[in-house]
């Protein structure tokens, strides 16, 4: 065991394996480059890496700053994982860099001997940002470094340049920032089929993830439903990008499940109702994704908005004309299949994109007698951990929003995947794939996706092509 | 000066340590008060009036902090300006050649007391009442300003669940009413209750005495949903989904298990809404049936 690897272990909940091992030793060697960019798959271990470095640094260097830029939805992650790392750490956001000015002095509160934790997007406010570069840092790290583009370039470079040493991750390709000369990088691939365990066997055995489109039929009240919709997007994307962007999320709720769709067109159609005393702008709602966060508000003028509060309310009533959820039965029939045949190691991921999908998902499923347990980015961590564990003792199924599966949690013990609502990007795809299949995963994963066969969605629309892509073609049920 | 390495290292110290760590997030001190996302508008002291309150009225802000080579000086608002443009009579700005806009806002300046992130709220209360706001921070370190309209907001964002929670628990009562006499809910509630208490001699007889998950039983029980489905309209699934997870954001507000975020009270709200178009459906359906 080497010296990194016996300090991390005495009281951390982690080893290293061996490209683990020899990344931290690549980005701390005194002779390394002052950048270091590792690309690799979701679920290889890098958060656990991009920990170990800043634990070794602050054992060698008790008063070095350190500086971690995460996304959000992260930060807490890495906070937990750097104090059981026995590494101290400090999560900064608007509220403690208040406080940290209060206290400080002479823009001197940048904690020493500390690993500072920032969301990319608190980060590059411009105070914060002035405050960042005023101070030298001895590590720099940027996770999902590709998420760091346009305007949060500006920030890699800046505090690229007051780093010692800058470190990059990601599961993309990412170009280096303007300012950072390549002869300055080193560039360290992480691919899958090459890494070893340590003793020195290949780490990934189980075969590929093995992918089930499980189709279904939308009705006739459903097609009135996908039109009255279908009538409302042209005019929200007519106007701002916020709205263009409403419509998208709109038919992204008609897609996942009466319930989100109700919510959102609740909201609209609540736009005409508002009496507006300077007959200029009414405001509409907030974006409902989950893990969307503090979304835009859309504002509509008038005319606009009762033509959209019109429209919205028509569609409540088709959507109350619905009595058979083709979509929801469909996952039912999944599900029974799935249970036939008990096997105590079966553990079933229901995924979804709305938070109000999962509750009702959860009523569904509770309605046919079944027991299962919800996961999703609002829930308290001792909630979180209760559900994580129930699901890894009991089995059977777990319900959670997408968003949530960005945040870090290890899911390898997953045997079938369903993705209720099929992600259209190839990035928050791979993020899925990469919290379920990981290493320590014992058989292979099935990913089910609902699609539908009839209608303008059907199962050659964009996101299945991408699934299929991903994860390979099989058609028809497990 | 750098923080002490001691007393970070103590944040470390597991249960302890989340407590210290969450001080400011558990008390109502000022720090909370103050939006997250304020931009910090400040004005150096040659600046005209009239440009100052162009620059005001574009933030919406009704002062702004004078501040030379990183001290505040003072504030400039609207105040500060109209008692001294009011101040000088019309012969008076005619012998200076200028117009009240023409001022510099160091000739406007009023002082507003400074405070601390880490006080109470309360501390601030007098000046805000006597000035319309309090500077945060120290003369050569301004943290941010405070106005009463901040407080409001942010008392409304603590308080408004709760009073949403009890709107919402007080109509899911009066929609079980109007949907079932004292008998059936007396019934219903012993089919679908007795194994969570025990039995059915312990099943609550008053809906008063039963719990917001009571509610949500009664209220999906397949047997039970024919008496809803007149009121609550849509299907059982999307019925009880909702008030599943009106449950779960109460439950983590009144045990103070997490911060209520914008998506809950959103929620909170959309759900209240829907519960409040029932209960006027309910009350149009009566007064229609009393009506001659």
């Amino acid at each position: 065991m080497s010296p990194l690897e016996n300090a991390l272990v005495d009281g951390a909940p982690f080893t290293l394996l061996p490209h683990q091992a020899a990344f931290v030793e690549s980005v701390l060697a005194a002779t390394g480059k002052p950048v270091t960019f590792l690309r690799g798959d979701v679920g290889l271990g890098k958060s656990t890496t991009l920990v170990a470095i800043a634990s070794r640094l602050l054992h060698e260097q008790p008063t070095a700053r350190s500086l971690f830029l995460v996304p959000a939805a992260l930060r807490l992650q890495f906070v937990d994982m750097l104090r059981k790392a026995g590494t101290p750490a400090l999560l900064v956001d608007r509220y403690q860099f208040r406080e940290m000015i209060d206290s400080g002095s002479d823009g001197e509160f940048w904690p020493h001997g500390a690993v500072a934790v920032l969301s990319g997007e608190f980060a590059r406010q411009i105070d914060i940002l002035e405050s960042l570069v005023s101070v030298q840092w001895e590590l720099v790290v940027a996770d999902e470094a590709h998420s760091f583009r346009g305007a949060r370039t500006d920030l890699l470079r800046r505090v690229g340049a007051v780093a010692k040493r800058l470190v990059l991750a990601s599961a993309s390709n990412i170009s280096l920032p303007d300012g950072i000369l390549t002869e300055d990088a080193a560039e360290i691939r992480w691919r899958r089929d090459q890494l070893v365990d340590r003793d020195g066997k290949p780490l990934d055995v189980v075969p590929r993830p093995v992918l089930h489109e499980v189709g279904f039929n939308l009705s006739q009240a459903e097609g009135s439903l996908m039109d009255a919709v279908s009538g409302l997007c042209p005019i929200l994307e007519a106007g701002t990008p916020q709205q263009a962007g409403l419509a998208k999320l709109l038919l992204r709720s008609l897609r996942s499940s009466p319930a989100a769709l109700e919510a959102m067109l609740h909201r609209l159609a609540a736009t005409s109702d508002v009496q507006d005393d300077t007959g200029e702008v009414l405001s509409a709602a907030d974006e409902e994704e989950e893990g969307a966060g503090e979304g835009p508000a859309w504002s509509f003028d008038r005319p606009t908005a009762e033509k959209v509060g019109g429209l919205a309310g028509r569609a409540l009533q088709e959507i109350g004309a619905i009595q058979v959820d083709s979509k929801a039965v469909a996952l039912g029939a999944l599900l029974a299949q799935l249970l036939e045949a008990i096997k105590p190691a079966t553990r079933i991921c229901v995924l979804s994109e709305f938070l109000a999908t999962c509750y009702y998902l959860v009523a569904e499923i509770e309605g046919r007698g079944l027991a299962c347990q919800l996961l999703h980015g609002g829930m308290g961590s001792d909630d979180r951990l209760r559900s994580l564990t129930t699901f890894s003792a009991t089995g059977q199924i777990l319900i959670a929003t997408r968003a949530v599966m960005a945040e870090g949690i290890n899911l390898s013990h997953v045997t079938d995947l369903v993705l209720y609502d099929i992600p259209s990007t190839k990035d928050a795809l791979r993020q899925i794939l990469g919290r379920v299949d990981r290493f320590a995963r014992q058989s292979q994963l099935h990913v089910h996706a609902l699609a539908v066969l009839n209608g303008a969605d059907a199962l050659g629309s964009e996101p299945v092509q991408l699934l299929r892509e991903e994860v390979g073609v099989r058609t028809g049920p497990a | 000066m750098a923080a002490p390495i001691s007393s970070l290292r103590l944040l470390d110290h597991s249960a302890a340590a989340k407590e210290l760590d969450l001080a400011s997030e558990l008390f109502h001190r000022i720090n909370r008060i103050i939006p997250q996302n304020q931009v910090l508008l400040t004005v150096p002291p040659s600046c005209r009036a009239r440009d100052a309150v162009a620059l005001m009225q574009q933030h919406g802000y009704s002062q702004v902090p004078v501040v030379d080579n990183g001290e505040v000086l003072g504030v400039f608002s609207f105040r500060s300006f109209a008692g001294h443009a009011a101040g000088a009579t019309l012969d008076e700005w005619s012998r200076q050649k200028c117009a009240p806009g023409d001022l510099r806002v160091d000739d406007c300046l009023e002082q507003f007391q400074f405070a601390r992130v880490t006080e109470e709220m309360i501390s601030v209360f007098d000046a805000m009442d006597r000035d319309n706001g309090v500077l945060i921070g120290t003369p050569e370190r301004l943290v941010g300003v405070l106005t009463p309209m901040d407080f409001l907001r942010y008392l409304y964002q603590v308080a408004s669940p709760f009073v949403m929670v009890s709107e919402i628990e007080l109509a899911l009562r009066a929609l079980i009413r109007s949907a079932m006499s004292q008998e059936d809910i007396l019934a219903a509630a012993k089919r679908c209750l007795s194994s969570v208490y025990g039995g059915e001699d312990r099943v609550p007889t008053l809906l008063e005495d039963m719990s917001f998950d009571n509610y949500q039983s009664l209220i999906s029980h397949g047997e039970n949903w024919t008496h809803f489905e007149p009121v609550l309209g849509s299907t059982r699934t999307r019925a009880s989904a909702k008030l599943k997870e009106i449950n779960a954001i109460r439950n983590d507000l009144f045990h103070f298990r997490r911060e209520i975020t914008l998506k809950d009270h959103q929620t909170l709200a959309d759900h209240r809404n829907w519960l409040l178009n029932k209960i006027k459906q309910v009350e149009g359906h009566r007064k229609g049936e009393v009506r001659p």
